[in-house]
Protein backbone atom coordinates (compact mmCIF):
# COMPACT_ATOMS: atom_id res chain seq x y z
CA UNK A 1 0.00 0.00 0.00
CA UNK A 2 1.39 3.45 -0.65
CA UNK A 3 2.46 5.22 2.37
CA UNK A 4 3.12 8.87 1.17
CA UNK A 5 0.05 10.81 1.64
CA UNK A 6 1.28 14.08 1.41
CA UNK A 7 -1.24 16.78 0.46
CA UNK A 8 0.50 19.74 -1.47
CA UNK A 9 0.73 22.42 0.10
CA UNK A 10 -1.30 25.59 -1.40
CA UNK A 11 0.96 28.88 -2.19
CA UNK A 12 -0.18 32.15 -2.11
CA UNK A 13 -0.57 32.42 -6.61
CA UNK A 14 1.37 35.51 -7.28
CA UNK A 15 1.60 36.88 -11.01
CA UNK A 16 5.30 35.75 -11.14
CA UNK A 17 4.05 31.88 -9.30
CA UNK A 18 1.57 31.52 -11.86
CA UNK A 19 3.86 32.33 -15.01
CA UNK A 20 6.86 30.29 -14.07
CA UNK A 21 3.97 27.13 -12.24
CA UNK A 22 2.99 27.47 -16.00
CA UNK A 23 5.99 27.63 -18.25
CA UNK A 24 5.15 25.10 -20.65
CA UNK A 25 1.58 25.72 -21.45
CA UNK A 26 1.60 29.34 -21.15
CA UNK A 27 5.42 29.27 -23.49
CA UNK A 28 4.04 26.55 -25.81
CA UNK A 29 0.45 28.29 -26.17
CA UNK A 30 1.66 31.73 -27.00
CA UNK A 31 4.27 30.43 -29.82
CA UNK A 32 1.25 28.50 -30.94
CA UNK A 33 -0.70 32.05 -31.41
CA UNK A 34 2.13 33.57 -33.10
CA UNK A 35 3.60 30.98 -35.57
CA UNK A 36 -0.07 30.26 -36.11
CA UNK A 37 -0.62 33.94 -37.70
CA UNK A 38 2.74 33.78 -39.78
CA UNK A 39 1.42 30.92 -41.54
CA UNK A 40 -1.71 32.82 -42.28
CA UNK A 41 0.55 35.60 -43.97
CA UNK A 42 2.72 33.00 -45.48
CA UNK A 43 -0.27 31.32 -46.86
CA UNK A 44 -1.86 34.62 -48.33
CA UNK A 45 1.01 35.30 -50.03
CA UNK A 46 1.56 32.22 -51.73
CA UNK A 47 -2.58 31.84 -52.31
CA UNK A 48 -2.39 35.21 -53.10
CA UNK A 49 0.29 34.94 -56.01
CA UNK A 50 -1.45 31.82 -57.15
CA UNK A 51 -4.14 33.79 -57.96
CA UNK A 52 -2.41 36.21 -59.84
CA UNK A 53 -0.08 34.02 -61.82
CA UNK A 54 -3.87 32.41 -62.84
CA UNK A 55 -4.95 35.63 -64.12
CA UNK A 56 -7.84 35.29 -60.59
CA UNK A 57 -9.14 38.03 -58.23
CA UNK A 58 -6.74 38.77 -55.86
CA UNK A 59 -7.80 38.43 -52.34
CA UNK A 60 -6.91 40.27 -49.04
CA UNK A 61 -5.23 38.15 -45.78
CA UNK A 62 -8.72 38.83 -44.07
CA UNK A 63 -10.79 36.72 -46.41
CA UNK A 64 -7.87 34.39 -46.56
CA UNK A 65 -7.62 33.62 -42.84
CA UNK A 66 -11.32 32.81 -42.77
CA UNK A 67 -11.65 30.84 -46.72
CA UNK A 68 -11.35 26.84 -46.89
CA UNK A 69 -7.56 26.91 -48.03
CA UNK A 70 -6.24 28.21 -44.19
CA UNK A 71 -8.90 25.95 -42.81
CA UNK A 72 -7.97 22.70 -44.98
CA UNK A 73 -4.02 23.75 -43.75
CA UNK A 74 -4.91 24.04 -40.22
CA UNK A 75 -6.84 21.52 -39.53
CA UNK A 76 -4.70 18.66 -41.51
CA UNK A 77 -1.81 18.94 -39.24
CA UNK A 78 -3.98 19.74 -35.71
CA UNK A 79 -5.85 15.98 -36.63
CA UNK A 80 -2.32 14.03 -37.13
CA UNK A 81 -0.79 15.38 -33.74
CA UNK A 82 -3.75 14.70 -31.99
CA UNK A 83 -3.99 11.57 -33.46
CA UNK A 84 -0.57 10.85 -32.60
CA UNK A 85 -1.02 11.67 -29.01
CA UNK A 86 -4.09 9.49 -28.59
CA UNK A 87 -2.31 6.12 -30.47
CA UNK A 88 0.63 7.23 -28.10
CA UNK A 89 -1.57 7.49 -24.85
CA UNK A 90 -3.60 4.13 -25.66
CA UNK A 91 -0.33 2.02 -27.01
CA UNK A 92 1.84 2.63 -24.17
CA UNK A 93 -0.51 0.80 -21.97
CA UNK A 94 0.88 -2.69 -23.84
CA UNK A 95 3.61 -1.97 -25.72
CA UNK A 96 7.04 -0.78 -23.91
CA UNK A 97 10.76 0.07 -25.31
CA UNK A 98 13.11 -1.01 -22.96
CA UNK A 99 15.55 1.54 -21.85
CA UNK A 100 13.31 4.18 -22.92
CA UNK A 101 12.29 7.18 -20.77
CA UNK A 102 9.16 7.36 -22.87
CA UNK A 103 7.94 3.75 -21.84
CA UNK A 104 7.22 2.22 -18.93
CA UNK A 105 9.12 -0.82 -17.08
CA UNK A 106 9.09 -3.94 -19.41
CA UNK A 107 7.07 -5.89 -16.76
CA UNK A 108 4.26 -3.39 -16.46
CA UNK A 109 2.21 -3.75 -20.19
CA UNK A 110 -1.31 -3.63 -19.41
CA UNK A 111 -3.83 -1.63 -17.14
CA UNK A 112 -2.49 -2.47 -13.96
CA UNK A 113 -3.36 -2.95 -10.39
CA UNK A 114 -5.95 -0.94 -8.73
CA UNK A 115 -3.03 -0.51 -5.82
CA UNK A 116 -0.29 0.60 -8.54
CA UNK A 117 -3.52 2.68 -9.87
CA UNK A 118 -4.25 4.52 -6.63
CA UNK A 119 -8.06 3.32 -7.13
CA UNK A 120 -10.62 2.83 -4.82
CA UNK A 121 -9.54 1.30 -1.44
CA UNK A 122 -5.78 2.43 -2.57
CA UNK A 123 -6.75 6.46 -3.68
CA UNK A 124 -4.88 9.07 -1.37
CA UNK A 125 -6.47 11.76 0.40
CA UNK A 126 -5.64 14.27 -2.12
CA UNK A 127 -6.41 11.78 -5.28
CA UNK A 128 -8.99 13.04 -7.72
CA UNK A 129 -12.85 11.90 -6.64
CA UNK A 130 -13.58 9.32 -9.28
CA UNK A 131 -10.19 7.55 -7.85
CA UNK A 132 -11.98 6.87 -4.72
CA UNK A 133 -14.67 4.31 -6.14
CA UNK A 134 -14.02 1.00 -6.42
CA UNK A 135 -16.26 0.23 -9.87
CA UNK A 136 -18.72 2.12 -11.71
CA UNK A 137 -19.10 4.18 -15.20
CA UNK A 138 -17.51 7.51 -13.64
CA UNK A 139 -14.47 5.55 -12.55
CA UNK A 140 -14.23 4.01 -16.05
CA UNK A 141 -14.49 7.59 -18.02
CA UNK A 142 -12.07 8.84 -15.52
CA UNK A 143 -10.10 6.47 -16.22
CA UNK A 144 -10.01 6.81 -19.51
CA UNK A 145 -10.37 10.63 -19.88
CA UNK A 146 -7.47 11.40 -21.64
CA UNK A 147 -7.50 8.48 -24.37
CA UNK A 148 -11.44 9.59 -24.89
CA UNK A 149 -10.47 13.73 -25.32
CA UNK A 150 -7.75 13.20 -26.95
CA UNK A 151 -9.67 10.51 -29.43
CA UNK A 152 -12.26 13.14 -29.54
CA UNK A 153 -9.99 16.16 -30.35
CA UNK A 154 -8.90 14.04 -33.22
CA UNK A 155 -11.89 13.25 -34.70
CA UNK A 156 -13.41 16.73 -34.69
CA UNK A 157 -10.16 17.44 -36.29
CA UNK A 158 -10.04 15.39 -38.76
CA UNK A 159 -13.73 16.24 -39.47
CA UNK A 160 -12.93 19.89 -39.74
CA UNK A 161 -10.09 18.97 -42.56
CA UNK A 162 -12.59 16.77 -44.72
CA UNK A 163 -15.11 19.78 -44.77
CA UNK A 164 -12.85 22.56 -45.36
CA UNK A 165 -10.23 20.48 -47.55
CA UNK A 166 -13.43 19.40 -49.47
CA UNK A 167 -14.55 22.73 -49.80
CA UNK A 168 -11.07 23.86 -51.25
CA UNK A 169 -10.94 21.16 -53.32
CA UNK A 170 -14.34 21.79 -55.81
CA UNK A 171 -13.16 25.68 -55.64
CA UNK A 172 -10.15 24.12 -57.66
CA UNK A 173 -12.13 21.95 -59.49
CA UNK A 174 -14.42 24.56 -60.73
CA UNK A 175 -11.53 26.72 -61.50
CA UNK A 176 -10.29 24.02 -63.78
CA UNK A 177 -13.77 23.57 -65.33
CA UNK A 178 -14.15 20.07 -63.82
CA UNK A 179 -17.23 18.35 -61.45
CA UNK A 180 -17.01 19.53 -58.42
CA UNK A 181 -17.83 16.14 -55.61
CA UNK A 182 -19.88 15.73 -52.63
CA UNK A 183 -18.16 15.75 -49.24
CA UNK A 184 -18.83 11.70 -49.25
CA UNK A 185 -17.28 11.47 -52.72
CA UNK A 186 -14.25 13.71 -51.47
CA UNK A 187 -13.47 10.98 -48.84
CA UNK A 188 -12.50 8.86 -51.45
CA UNK A 189 -10.22 11.51 -53.44
CA UNK A 190 -6.39 10.71 -53.37
CA UNK A 191 -6.12 14.91 -52.19
CA UNK A 192 -8.34 14.11 -49.05
CA UNK A 193 -5.87 10.75 -48.70
CA UNK A 194 -2.52 12.92 -49.52
CA UNK A 195 -3.11 15.54 -46.73
CA UNK A 196 -4.06 13.00 -44.24
CA UNK A 197 -1.38 10.48 -44.79
CA UNK A 198 1.30 12.56 -45.46
CA UNK A 199 0.70 13.96 -42.03
CA UNK A 200 0.34 10.86 -39.73
CA UNK A 201 3.14 8.95 -41.80
CA UNK A 202 5.82 12.06 -40.07
CA UNK A 203 4.16 12.18 -36.58
CA UNK A 204 4.53 7.87 -36.13
CA UNK A 205 8.46 8.64 -37.23
CA UNK A 206 8.96 11.01 -35.18
CA UNK A 207 7.30 9.07 -31.95
CA UNK A 208 9.18 6.11 -32.76
CA UNK A 209 12.36 8.08 -33.29
CA UNK A 210 12.08 9.86 -29.63
CA UNK A 211 11.52 6.46 -28.13
CA UNK A 212 14.32 4.75 -29.49
CA UNK A 213 17.02 7.48 -29.46
CA UNK A 214 16.34 8.51 -25.80
CA UNK A 215 17.53 5.20 -25.40
CA UNK A 216 21.12 6.35 -25.96
CA UNK A 217 21.11 10.00 -26.12
CA UNK A 218 20.47 11.95 -23.28
CA UNK A 219 19.31 16.17 -22.49
CA UNK A 220 20.19 17.08 -19.21
CA UNK A 221 17.75 18.38 -17.22
CA UNK A 222 14.92 17.57 -19.30
CA UNK A 223 11.76 15.78 -18.16
CA UNK A 224 11.94 13.84 -21.73
CA UNK A 225 15.21 12.41 -20.85
CA UNK A 226 16.91 9.84 -18.72
CA UNK A 227 19.52 11.31 -16.21
CA UNK A 228 22.61 11.65 -17.93
CA UNK A 229 24.62 8.87 -15.65
CA UNK A 230 21.55 6.84 -16.48
CA UNK A 231 22.25 3.30 -17.66
CA UNK A 232 21.54 2.40 -21.73
CA UNK A 233 19.08 -0.42 -19.73
CA UNK A 234 16.89 2.10 -17.60
CA UNK A 235 13.35 2.16 -18.63
CA UNK A 236 10.80 4.49 -17.36
CA UNK A 237 12.95 6.52 -15.65
CA UNK A 238 12.57 10.48 -16.05
CA UNK A 239 15.76 13.33 -16.19
CA UNK B 1 -4.52 24.25 -8.89
CA UNK B 2 -6.32 26.58 -9.88
CA UNK B 3 -4.59 28.43 -12.79
CA UNK B 4 -3.90 25.00 -14.66
CA UNK B 5 -7.56 24.41 -14.74
CA UNK B 6 -7.61 27.72 -16.45
CA UNK B 7 -5.03 26.62 -18.90
CA UNK B 8 -6.71 23.27 -19.36
CA UNK B 9 -9.97 24.88 -20.37
CA UNK B 10 -8.36 28.06 -22.34
CA UNK B 11 -6.42 24.88 -24.46
CA UNK B 12 -10.05 23.03 -24.80
CA UNK B 13 -11.53 25.83 -26.16
CA UNK B 14 -9.44 26.99 -28.38
CA UNK B 15 -9.00 23.41 -30.35
CA UNK B 16 -13.01 22.87 -30.35
CA UNK B 17 -13.54 26.69 -31.65
CA UNK B 18 -10.71 26.13 -34.16
CA UNK B 19 -11.94 23.34 -35.27
CA UNK B 20 -15.79 24.05 -35.78
CA UNK B 21 -14.35 27.37 -37.32
CA UNK B 22 -12.46 25.35 -39.81
CA UNK B 23 -15.51 23.77 -40.43
CA UNK B 24 -17.74 26.64 -40.66
CA UNK B 25 -14.84 27.65 -43.04
CA UNK B 26 -15.14 24.54 -45.51
CA UNK B 27 -19.26 24.54 -45.54
CA UNK B 28 -19.38 28.42 -45.85
CA UNK B 29 -17.27 28.06 -48.79
CA UNK B 30 -19.01 24.99 -50.30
Amino acid sequence: MTTDTRVATPRPAGLRTVFRDNGIGLGFGAAFLVILVLQSVAGWRSFDAQQAADGLQRIGWARYVVSADFAVDVAENWQSEFLQFWIYVMATVYLVQMGSPESKKVDETGTESDEEQKVGAHARPDSPGPAHRSSGVLLHLYSHSLCYVMGALFVLSWLAQSVAGWSSYDEEQLRNLQEPVSWAQYLLQPDFWDRTLQNWQSELLAVGTMAVLAVFLRQRGSSQSKPVGAPHSATGVDG
Amino acid sequence: MRSQAILCAAYLGLIVLGALLCIVAGVVGS
